[in-house]
């Protein structure tokens, strides 16, 4: 289980996060919306340990984390258990996609669930090729198809659709269900709000900072709150 | 012309081969001052930029305002005799030389280093590669492809640079090939044969430095 409580962030002086939490099982899909500059992805870069969080406490699987941290020596980080698939996906520029996606392995590769995964995300055509010879939609399946191989118990998205086309954002949500279903804990940052009533389990919405209203994907037709229900009429408007 | 000017690198070779080797050492020396020191330079700028990255900005002003001429002449007359001290011009040109690749080599691994995007980095950690893997596997092999077609065409500028040594009396290729001019008077010829020393050396390095910037730097931006 991966656990957050009362989660703060300052960047800058400016507090970004206001004592959020949350909690994720594995085989569970979290999506978190929220408008521009509401701290989802200050969030997920907090709960992933890149930015530590000002003050809190976050449990992921058998790690205790009680910020702020007091000793950063043999700090046991949580990855690849926990990993992170970005908005700019920083594929390395220097490697193959091949070899961008089999690094992390360090040669214990299983090669069965290695070309489960390059069947999974159509990745053979392109396999050996640099990632500036190839489409943004490719490069985004071999962030997955990274992510993946290293087999982790949770995994965080961020917006990691947002410069696909439709179709294209259709064939990587569509494979979150599969991988949820294979006990993998997703938190699934996007502002796609139709896809996010699609495949979550619960949905999160974020403003300000705080956690506003959250619950199942029902929330996203009958939303409870005012800033929910005026949020959900914007997007509307603006699809 | 061609006969003439392979008989006076044949007639000539001993006094040739003695100011090509003075050259090659200077070179030699500035290269490899270069290298270490700074490389040591610009990773100290990179990290510590309120101290050492801001005594670099200074050199680097400095530098980029004098001309390589003063900067040796002020350091073989004047300052000799402000310290009262007497040094060969050899190693006066030496230090000129190096201190200005030091500083070139320096800016070149600061820049780079501060334009390296971190999120490559952060990508390996969340990919639970260490420290010492994200450095060998990611951050150096980027790092090195855009250092070194900098870094070779630098080194051939600097190679350059040493015919300016002659003029404080450095006995090099350059200086010798002025006293074979004074003797035999055959202008065209001996600096024909001057060039094709430069060209010899000079051109395997830039196309060197060409090859692996084609190689190696190829355009990291994405479509």
């Amino acid at each position: 289980m991966l656990l957050a409580k009362d989660i703060t962030k300052k960047i800058d002086g400016r507090e970004i996060l206001k004592g959020v939490s949350l909690s994720l099982e594995g085989g569970e899909i979290i999506s978190v919306i929220g408008p521009s500059g509401s701290g989802k992805t200050t969030l997920l870069r907090a709960i992933s340990l890149i930015d530590s969080p000002n003050s809190g406490f976050l449990a992921i699987g058998e790690n205790n984390y009680r910020f702020p941290i007091q000793q950063t020596e043999n700090l046991k980080l949580p990855y690849p258990n926990l990993t992170v698939v970005f908005q700019q996906l920083f594929i390395w520029p220097h490697l193959t996609i091949r070899e961008n996606i089999s690094l992390p392995l360090r040669g214990k590769i299983d090669t069965k669930y290695f070309d489960e995964v390059v069947g999974l995300f159509q990745m053979d055509p392109f396999l050996d090729r640099y990632p500036n010879e190839v489409s943004i939609g490719q490069r985004q399946r071999a962030a997955f198809a990274r992510a993946l191989l290293l087999k982790p118990k949770y995994l965080l998205l961020d917006e990691v659709t947002s410069a696909l086309d439709i179709e294209q954002s259709y064939l990587i949500l569509s494979h979150l269900k599969r991988i949820a279903e294979k006990g993998v804990g997703i938190i699934f940052v996007s502002h796609v709000l139709h896809f996010a009533s699609k495949i979550s389990d619960k949905v999160i919405f974020l403003d300000e900072g705080k956690i506003v209203e959250e619950g199942t994907s029902d929330i996203l037709t009958n939303p409870k709150t005012e800033r929910l229900k005026k949020f959900i009429s914007i997007s509307q408007q603006v699809i | 012309m061609l006969g003439t000017v392979i008989d006076i690198i044949i007639r000539y070779r001993e006094g040739l081969l003695s100011g090509l080797l003075v050259t090659l050492g200077l070179c030699a020396i500035v290269w490899l001052s270069g290298m270490i020191f700074g490389v040591l330079f610009g990773v100290f700028a990179h990290r510590q930029k309120e101290s050492t990255g801001f005594i670099l900005k200074i050199l680097s002003f400095l530098l980029a305002s004098i001309p390589i001429l003063v900067l040796l002449f002020w350091l073989h007359y004047p300052l000799q005799e402000i310290l009262g001290v007497v040094i060969l011009p050899f190693i006066t040109a030496a230090f000129a030389l190096s201190l200005v690749n030091i500083v070139g080599v320096a800016q070149i691994i600061r820049d780079i280093l501060n334009d390296f995007p971190e999120q490559y980095a952060i990508a390996g950690k969340v990919c639970g590669l260490s420290e010492k893997e994200i450095f060998s596997k990611i951050k150096f092999p980027i790092i090195f492809r855009q250092v070194i077609p900098q870094f070779l065409t630098l080194q051939v500028s600097m190679l350059q640079l040493t015919l300016f040594a002659s003029l404080i009396s450095v006995q090099e290729i350059f200086r010798v090939a002025q006293h074979i001019n004074s003797i035999i008077y055959k202008p065209v010829e001996i600096y024909t044969a001057l060039a094709l020393f430069f060209i010899a050396i000079c051109l395997p390095l830039n196309i060197l430095a060409y090859w692996l910037k084609s190689k190696y730097t190829r355009n990291f931006s994405e479509k």
